[in-house]
């Protein structure tokens, strides 16, 4: 079994980097760790970077989990490759460009590109985002699948991810303490659902969703509370139409050997015990490309 | 004899009791109540509802006229009253007791109406009485007492030395003119705004926690009733608020989450008067003259009031929930 450590990182294409750029900074309150010509690194905590656009096609979406060592890269590498998930080890330069010690590229049974890496680094400078967003860091992704069932099964079988909870058929998976690292999504379509960061408090949720709608960026679901993982929440999308979610008070299990998943039936109130609803996409000229937010 | 040497804070003990809003139709208000806030009320007399919040028999009262409007003081006993009411007489302010049936139909021992400054009636009562049987809001909305009240005052300055030297308040912060006031350790009671009318702003209704508040929004909004201001919190007070259109000039809020444990006496702080030291969130209110800050007080406001566009999107709303 392939173990999990963290969620370590996201990689999107962009169509317009400087966009992408003010976005990431003036709006969403990121740092700029490295800004190349067609590559632009971002900050959210201590690492030296959790987001990476790059030039090329906004549905080029990856997610990169961290892995305890060089052993269990290898013995990955091996796992995936026998149940039929081609492998690719990350170049010299790849791995430079991550700051990472190594890393392996694959697609889950929905084709959902991602990553496994070891040795993230870590920055000595302390993170200091580009507006009072009070980001404490990038906590978690949604994942699409067409299959719900068997993406929990690939990720719990095959790797050591754990349901921590049910909206239906769509689980909620941890890797570690944290509710869930990896929230599934129904959905056509491979890639990300929506990028989490936490910020430190209810207030901050409440002050970015006042600030958001002054700079006109579309909110799309919130300000809500999940009733799963207890957090209080509120999305929203970036020019490519990634949806972005700041959230507080993300539960942990704290007793593993005990939990018990609970199962939430499918409905909008499991979703937002608050009552707010989502915005769906022919609801939304600008959320054409994002369906129904998962239950984190 | 009264012993006017102690200091009023020292002597009266006063609480904010209640607080009769004034509507323009009893019988909507009744069922909006009941509907859409879960609060049943009780006909004391063709002009009086009372309304439950908490233990007490009652804390919210509906009256068809806007003279009737009061915010009630309670005090512990007798012996307080008659302090006041020396005082209030002795600053020169109009203050006259009610009767017997009256004080028995409002299910208080005592109680004596005087007239601030500005002209808003202030009701003292002694006795409130503790209901026996468990406060259930037919709907789960959190409620569980009242909150601050906000006075709008066409002499905030005179209208302070009452609260202040005749009622014993004790100023908290400020945010311009606007002045917080309290009684006991919480943050605030009462709230006092500058402005060119007299009567009650906003009448609180406090819920147990910040779930109930965001779920209240969501109600009120899903029912299509007009939110004026929020939510939001406080910057002075951290209380977390949403206002909404109640059914005549006043609005009515839910809030939670004020400070407490201000009774240790600190310099009341000056806030800037703008739209984040009303709100730390951003929320702004533009519909309501006293909680926008960009407004002109004192002055002719062109913009629609309260007074028609709070009727109607309750009035709007509330034909559709009653459907």
């Amino acid at each position: 079994m392939i173990e999990l450590l963290d969620v370590s990182y996201v990689r999107l294409g962009t169509r317009n980097l400087d966009q992408a750029q003010d976005f990431a900074t003036r709006i969403l309150g990121l740092q700029v760790s490295d800004r190349a010509a067609k590559t632009l690194h971002l900050r959210s905590d201590a690492r030296v970077h959790t987001l990476c656009y790059f030039e090329g096609d906004p549905a080029d979406q990856t997610v990169a989990f961290e892995v305890r060592d060089a052993a269990m890269l290898e013995a990955a590498a091996a796992t995936l490759e026998k149940l039929g998930h081609p492998v690719r080890s990350g170049t010299r330069d790849e791995c430079s460009q991550r700051q990472v010690q190594a890393f392996i590229a694959f697609k889950d049974p929905n084709g959902n590109q991602c990553e496994l890496v070891t040795r993230p680094c870590i920055s000595g400078k302390r993170f200091y985002g580009a507006r009072d967003a009070a980001i404490t860091g990038f906590n978690h992704v949604g994942m699409f699948t067409s299959d719900p069932k068997r993406e929990e099964m690939f990720w719990t079988q095959v790797f050591d991810a754990k349901v921590s909870d049910r909206i239906g058929d769509i689980a909620l998976l941890r890797v570690n303490k944290i509710h869930h690292t990896m929230a599934l999504a129904p959905g056509a379509r491979a890639g990300l659902h929506h990028i989490n960061h936490q910020v430190e408090s209810t207030d901050d949720v409440m002050r970015s969703w006042y600030f958001l709608q002054e700079q006109g960026v579309p909110i799309v679901f919130g300000p809500g509370r999940h009733p799963t993982s207890g957090s209080r929440f509120l999305y929203f999308l970036s020019p490519d139409g990634m949806m972005f979610e700041y959230s507080v008070g993300v539960d942990e299990i704290q007793d593993e050997a005990n939990h018990r998943p609970r199962q939430f039936p499918m409905e909008a109130t499991s979703l937002c015990m608050w009552g707010s609803k989502p915005v769906f996409p022919t609801q939304h000229p600008a959320a054409a490309s994002v369906s129904v937010p998962a239950g984190s | 004899m009264i012993d006017l040497s102690r200091r009023p804070t020292q002597s009266m003990q006063a609480v904010l009791q209640h607080v009769c809003v004034a509507v323009d139709d009893l019988n909507l208000a009744a069922d909006f109540s009941h509907q859409v806030l879960g609060l049943p009320t009780l006909h004391v007399s063709t002009d009086r509802l009372h309304t439950r919040l908490d233990s007490m028999a009652w804390r919210l009262g509906w009256v068809d006229s806007a003279s009737s409007a009061s915010v009630g003081i309670g005090l512990p006993d007798d012996e307080a009253l008659d302090q006041v009411i020396h005082r209030l007489q002795e600053a020169g302010r109009e203050v006259f007791e009610l009767a017997p049936p009256v004080c028995g139909s409002w299910c208080v021992s005592r109680a004596a109406v005087a007239m601030s400054p500005s002209g808003q009636r202030v009701d003292l009562v002694v006795g409130a009485q503790t209901v026996a049987t468990r406060f259930r809001p037919a709907i789960d909305t959190g409620v569980c007492g009242l909150g601050p009240v906000g006075l709008r005052c066409a002499d905030l300055a005179c209208d302070l030395e009452f609260w202040v030297d005749c009622l014993g308040a004790v100023v908290s912060d400020r945010v311009g003119e606007i002045a917080y006031l309290r009684f006991g350790s919480r943050h605030h009671d009462i709230a006092l705004y500058p402005s060119t009318q007299t009567g009650i702003l906003y009448a609180t209704l406090e819920v147990i926690d910040f779930d109930a508040l965001m779920t209240d929004w969501y109600r009120l909004s899903e029912a299509g009733v007009a939110v004026h201001h929020g939510p939001g919190r406080e910057s002075a007070s951290g209380q977390r608020f949403v206002r909404f259109a109640g059914f005549g000039d006043s609005l009515l809020a839910f809030g939670w989450g004020m400070d407490a444990g201000c009774d240790v006496p600190v310099r009341p702080r000056q806030f800037a008067l703008d739209a984040h030291s009303l709100c730390t969130w951003g929320s702004r209110c533009t519909s309501v003259v006293e909680l926008d800050p960009g407004a002109v007080i004192p002055g002719a406001d062109s913009r629609p009031r309260l007074s028609s566009i709070g009727r109607k999107a309750v009035s709007d709303s509330f034909k559709k929930v009653s459907a």
